[in-house]
């Protein structure tokens, strides 16, 4: 799974935490998938890759592989279900509910 | 106590579509025509969210933010701008100096904004999928 999360800035303590946090919940959820990874993306260094993964507000984080993409909302939501909610396809959440 | 929210934007039209968007929401919203009265208006109440326009005269959103964090308020702040690097580029200084903030796109939709409060305010998911 690729992940990319797109912040405002890298500097803030409040963005250094969440990054550390969604870390933490991709060792504990994705175990079974090694090649999982995580980029951080400042939207101030990048605007256009902002534009075309159609993101909307910092900080979000969005599923690029597999596809299809899929994001969501980062801002103090708990990590772990975070990554959860992406790593299932929707179908899958209708199912779960 | 319901949740109270703060639109500092010189625009009218924006700020009456805010007030349209949290007119049915658990939120109270309040609207400020200008970054001096934003300030005045943090010093009277607290906010637990503010929605922040970069482009404004005489105090910009930049400038408002920076004497917003040297007061020592600490509440979520969305800047509200286009992505654009001629735009972001007035946040750069902000951002390397480790200034709390996130950012919102201009222009952006009632249901969006709806979906920013409630993931700030109620750590709620919303997905988005593409």
């Amino acid at each position: 799974m690729k992940l990319k999360l797109y912040v405002a800035g890298t500097r803030a303590a409040s963005t250094l935490e969440l990054v550390q946090r969604i870390q933490r919940a991709i060792a504990d959820v994705v175990k079974q998938d090694p090649a999982s990874e995580l980029e951080i993306v400042s939207i101030m260094d990048n605007p256009t890759a902002a534009l075309e993964d159609e993101v909307v507000a910092t900080p979000t984080l969005v599923r690029s592989s597999p596809l299809p993409r899929r994001s969501a909302f980062a801002f103090s939501s708990d990590a772990t279900e975070l990554i959860l909610s992406l790593r299932m396809d929707p179908i899958d959440q209708l199912a779960r509910k | 106590m319901g949740k109270r929210i703060l639109v500092i934007d010189d625009d009218l039209a924006v700020r009456q579509a805010f007030s349209l968007t949290f007119d049915d929401s658990p939120y109270d919203l309040d609207t400020a025509e200008s970054g001096m009265r934003g300030l005045e208006l943090v010093g009277q109440r607290h906010y637990d969210l503010i929605f922040l326009d970069l482009r404004m005269p005489s105090m910009d959103g930049v400038q408002t933010l920076t004497e917003l964090r040297q007061r020592g308020h600490a509440t979520p702040v969305y800047i509200v701008t286009a992505f654009h690097k001629e735009f972001l580029a007035q946040l750069s200084e902000l951002s390397r100096s480790g200034v709390e903030f996130e950012i919102l796109s201009k222009p952006v939709g009632a249901q969006q904004l709806l979906e920013v409060a409630t993931t700030v305010l109620e750590g709620s998911i919303f997905h988005a999928c593409n």
